[in-house]
């Protein structure tokens, strides 16, 4: 097994990867700055159309659901902010590797961030933003993982199917952490907001959460959410136990469960090409 | 899959259940096989989704709902899990048949 600061330092070294896709190379070290303005941040994706029409794709998905057509990188960064663009950006550029790394990885964020986004609502949460964009990029640990590690990664996949078991278990036995510190560690890394680390880290744990505990409560659930309803693929096909403390702060009658659930597949079914955009890579 | 978005469907289709308008009014009794210019009803009517009758029915909710079983193998005998499996079930049988 890999120490934990061993995997801590090639993970926060990620840059020097060399199979690491131009656009996320460009996009951490712009992402080193933490005072990375709108305007900058702006230009950034104004060189690369592609990803500029990607992130145009996602504003205007189910995932955030806004009234009218979003046309504009401007528009777009203006309605999310700052704090969740950067999230937005980081999700959207790790899309080919996200497939790459795990087939149906991609699907299962999407739906995670759907199913976030319905609960957020209900919740009269007001930035429900915050929360579909963690959502989306929950298991981002696992993207990180498996470009710093892909043999040893696959490894973890495969043990998790043989033995049926968790892929978080599995990557704790290998690693010795799991993706959610990962995905942590990513985020602080690159300066990502606290409210996005925290529900980055701590959606298995969401007890340990101390300032956004309901937002973690919420993709902790929605996590559980997509699983059990079998859509998309997050490494192992197994539904985790729900935190006692997350199902008591969500409060969610049967009703509400039932409504969610019907909301997802109206909302998954409209989110269709933004999956494609996954499968086609 | 029982229920369909509206372009997905085709002519000879049977639907599984009736369809109504945004005021309660029934446009399609279940039974009826679809035509053409139903299709095109419906469309103005701004309906989205149908349920069709699919002879294959049977046998896929039955896999669906073993796989579900076999999901939530790990998250034990906790009463909040279980009550999100049969909610689960009762929704896959909902949009399943």
């Amino acid at each position: 097994m890999m120490t934990m600061r061993s995997v801590k330092t090639q993970i926060e070294h990620l840059d020097a990867v060399p199979t690491l896709p131009a656009v996320l190379w460009n996009l951490l070290k712009m992402f080193e700055n933490p005072n990375a303005s709108l305007p900058e941040i702006a230009t950034f994706i104004a060189k690369d159309p592609v990803l500029a029409l990607k992130i145009l794709k996602v504003v205007n998905s189910p995932i955030y659901g806004f009234p009218g057509r979003i046309s504009s990188i401007t528009q777009a960064l203006l309605l999310l902010g700052l704090n969740v663009a950067r999230g937005l950006l980081l999700g959207v550029s790790v899309l080919e590797i996200m497939q790459k790394s795990i087939v149906g990885l991609w699907e299962h964020s999407v739906g995670c961030a759907i199913t976030a986004r319905i609960i957020a609502r209900r919740k009269g949460l007001k930035d429900p933003e915050e929360v579909s964009i963690a959502g989306l990029l929950h298991d981002i640990g696992k993207v990180f993982l498996s470009v710093q590690f892909p043999d040893l990664y696959s490894q973890v996949i495969a043990e998790a199917n043989a033995r049926a078991i968790f892929v978080a278990d599995a990557e704790k036995e290998l690693f010795g952490v799991t993706h959610a510190d990962v995905g942590g560690w990513v985020g602080k890394k690159w300066n990502f907001p606290r409210s996005l680390v925290e529900q980055m880290t701590y959606h298995h744990k969401p007890d340990l959460s101390k300032h956004y505990r309901v937002h973690t409560a919420i993709v902790h659930f929605s996590d559980i959410l997509i699983r059990g309803r079998g859509f998309g693929f997050g490494g192992d096909n197994l539904v985790p136990c729900v935190d006692e403390g997350a199902w008591r702060l969500l409060g969610l009658s049967d009703g509400h469960i039932r409504e969610t659930l019907i909301e997802m597949e109206d909302l998954l079914e409209q989110a269709e090409g933004l999956l494609l955009a996954g499968k086609a890579t | 899959m029982p229920r369909i978005a509206l372009k997905n469907l085709a002519p000879g289709m049977q639907l599984s259940k009736p369809v109504f308008n945004g005021a309660g009014a029934m446009l399609v009794d279940r039974g009826v096989r679809i035509s053409e210019e139903m299709i095109r009803k419906l469309d103005n009517a701004d309906i989205r989704h149908v349920f069709v009758v699919d002879r294959s029915d049977d046998d896929s909710l039955d896999k669906m709902l073993s796989a579900l079983e076999a999901r939530f193998a790990q998250a034990g005998d906790q009463p909040h899990m279980d009550r999100v499996k049969r909610l689960l079930r009762e929704h896959l049988r909902e949009i399943y048949s």
